[in-house]
């Protein structure tokens, strides 16, 4: 019988009671073979059943109309019995076959029988308006259902949407962004995965070109939700817009049906959304789960696109940090990749601090940063080769202020500014230029200046060679407590120094090559002063304890 | 992935908790967004009880003590902040936990639901899966907290 809902069942159940109220039997003809009675539900059912049938002769009256559609799709067929009725040969014989004694189904059956034959179309016919007013209020509940669920759905579609919205604008973890958005949209669909597939990898930001085939998906494991998407994006033309399709088993025995909407960038299709349900059931995939996918498809392509932006700014950033860098480096080729080794050092020493990603960036930045001023100390004394004067000694320790002044106005350089300026700064407070003691250096200029001072001393200075490993180290654990922060010179002393000694070979290796140029080109011009007098203020941009060592 | 389908199966029968399922009482003005959430309600397995107005929602409550009442703000006759009161003066510490929905969340104010037994202000347009899973997690947090709601309604 196709009476399916409980709705449906109550309704059917209701009527079954206004029949038996109004004197009226109630029998049902549907898809299953025979009648079923309704009413009286008590009843002798198989007594009742025989009697419908027999319309129109010993003083049954019967009529038959459709049940309302919305209820079921059978047929009713309503009857009353006239006194007449219980003599008959067919009540015997009904009786006969249910074994009911005829005398008491007689009593059974009373309410159900008119006096007059003349009643009986009239009592039917009142049944039969209220089997068509129940078919309206069917009708009515039915369409109040179905706005209450698009209503439903334009909630979900909009829930889904502020979600999103609310959601990307933290670019800081895309894949993550790209999964919950995934999830999203399966959670909204009740569908059993949802996952993005990248094909155009070239046009895509960086934070995404290494991610795994299937980018970011829920509800199943990566490795089968790529198998999935892989059969989906085969059968499927991307060119020719959103699709849903059946697709071969993607889940051990299991098929499935997805749908596929494509992802765009700047109007240039960079992958696609898919997702799916493991039923064959090509319908439950509609127009509905289209139009979420696409909602979702229009946050997904700009925050990449965003992303992409981003990059290229920072790419812009970084060049311009390049270059004002190595500015510095084509004035002293003494303190070539000097920036360079230092950022790596220092930010091996956040490693060690397990700093977070972000202070990890900023750290790289201020060390490629923190000598800039020197480029406003004049050539004559930064290099000098032999001792400086009080004066000159004067003019290096100006390079911090030099350079935060320099970079001050820059934006996006404010957070590396206390590590370009404080990173001369002493432990225990004789450094400079601000005399800031223990704590109240900022602690990006204590990481700094434990890297500053080990390059400085490893590397060859216009006035020395380079400083045996073995007295560096030294050096820097005699420096613990007095100039460097011990919890930082402790850091540094966990760290590997293989990447750091390739970096400095290199360097030495360029470096050699220029200044043998550098010394055939000098010969037609002035030679230097050679002023061995002043010795007191060599290493002067390393503190005295590592003078002694030199 | 089945193993969560089949988690949240269970969740649906959840409501069942002391064999007889949770009544909840959904009072909103608008009869789409009533059935709509009647509707999700019931097919999580709780019994859902509509009221058109803050008024007859009320009402309602006296006479079946919901386990949960799902409610509008802005009704004819008494709106959604008037009915909460209602519970608290009905039921005092045994007020059932309520949901109250809203197309102006700007306009609620922490103030405004002091002494109330509001749980949740949620905004329209909002999520009826989430409203359902609100509703489960609002419920389970009651029976975690000790005194149940349930057993107090």
């Amino acid at each position: 019988m196709n009476d399916g809902t409980s709705e449906n069942r109550v309704v059917l159940a209701e009527l079954a009671d206004a029949a038996t109220e109004l004197g009226v039997a109630l029998a049902m003809i549907g898809d299953e073979p025979g009648l079923r009675v309704l009413a009286p539900a008590d009843g002798p059912s198989e007594l009742l059943a025989a009697l419908a049938r027999a319309d129109g002769s010993a003083g049954v009256y019967a009529t038959a109309m459709p049940c309302p559609s919305p209820i079921a799709d059978a047929s009713l067929i309503a009857f009353v019995l006239c006194p007449a009725v219980f003599a008959s040969e067919v009540f015997a014989e009904a009786c006969a076959a249910a074994e009911i004694d005829p005398e008491r189904a007689a009593e059974t059956l009373d309410r159900f029988v008119v006096t007059s034959g003349a009643d009986a179309p009239r009592l039917l016919r009142g049944f039969e308006m209220l089997v068509e007013r129940s078919g309206f209020a069917a009708e009515a509940e039915l369409a109040a259902d179905e706005l209450a669920d698009s209503l439903g759905k334009a909630f979900e579609r909009a829930d889904v949407t502020l979600t999103l919205a609310a959601a990307m604008h933290d670019p800081s973890d895309p894949l993550s962004f790209i999964s919950a958005a995934c999830e999203e949209l399966r959670q909204a669909l009740q569908l059993d995965w949802a996952g993005v597939v990248f094909h155009a990898r070239d046009v895509l930001p960086k934070a995404l070109r290494m991610s795994p085939k299937f980018a970011a998906c829920s509800g199943v494991e990566p490795r089968e939700a790529e198998r999935a998407a892989t059969a989906v994006l085969a059968a499927a033309d991307l060119e020719s817009g959103p699709s849903v399709g059946a697709f071969a088993p993607p889940f051990a025995a299991q098929h499935g049906v997805a749908l596929v909407q494509p992802l765009e960038i700047d109007r240039v299709a960079v992958g696609a959304l898919v997702a799916g349900r493991n039923d064959a059931d090509l319908m439950s995939i509609d127009s509905y789960h289209l139009t979420l996918a696409e909602s979702v498809c229009a946050f997904l392509g700009p925050f990449i696109d965003n992303l992409r932006l981003r990059e290229s700014e920072q790419r812009a950033f970084f060049a311009t940090l390049e270059a004002l860098s190595s500015t510095l480096d084509a004035k002293d080729s003494y303190t070539r990749g000097h920036s360079e080794r230092v950022a790596h050092l220092a930010v091996a020493i956040a490693e060690q601090l397990k700093l977070e990603r972000a202070d990890l960036d900023r750290i790289w930045i201020a060390g490629r940063l923190h000598d800039v001023g020197k480029i406003g100390v004049p050539e004559s004394v930064l290099l000098k080769p032999g001792g400086l004067t009080d004066a000159e000694f004067e003019q290096i320790k100006r390079h911090p202020t030099i350079g935060f002044e320099i970079l001050r106005g820059v934006p996006g350089v404010e957070p590396m500014l206390p590590a370009v300026l404080h990173h001369h700064e002493r432990w225990d407070g004789r450094g400079y230029p601000a005399g800031l003691a223990g704590e109240n250096i900022p602690v990006d200029a204590r990481i700094m200046a434990v890297a500053d001072t080990f390059d400085a001393m490893s590397s060859k200075r216009s006035y020395r060679d380079s400083l045996p490993r073995e007295v560096v180290l030294a050096e820097l654990e005699r420096s613990r407590g007095s100039q460097l922060d011990a919890h930082m010179v402790d850091a540094f002393m966990r760290v590997d120094l293989s990447q750091y000694d390739r970096m400095a070979a290199n360097a030495v290796a360029q470096t050699k090559g220029e200044i043998a140029e550098d010394e055939r080109s000098k010969d037609d011009g002035p030679a230097e002063p050679d002023d061995a007098s002043a010795s007191r203020h060599r290493d002067a941009d390393r503190p005295d304890d590592v003078k002694r060592a030199a | 992935m089945l193993g969560v389908m089949d988690h949240h199966n269970h969740q649906a029968a959840g409501p069942t908790a002391a064999g007889s399922a949770i009544s909840v009482l959904v009072a909103d003005d608008d009869a789409s967004i009533r059935r709509l959430v009647a509707k999700r309600l019931e097919s999580a397995g709780y019994v859902a009880l509509q009221a058109r107005n803050g008024q007859e929602a009320a009402d309602m409550a006296r006479e079946h003590r919901p386990g949960f009442v799902v409610s509008d703000w802005n009704m004819p006759k008494l709106d959604g902040l008037g009915f909460a009161r209602s519970l608290v003066d009905t039921f005092g510490d045994a007020a059932p936990p309520v949901i109250l929905l809203t197309a102006r969340e700007f306009e609620v104010r922490e103030e405004m639901l002091a002494g109330l037994s509001i749980k949740q202000v949620l905004c329209k347009p909002f999520s009826a899966r989430k409203l359902v899973d609100a509703v489960e997690a609002i419920l389970a947090e009651g029976a975690a907290d000790g005194p149940s709601l349930r057993e107090a309604a």
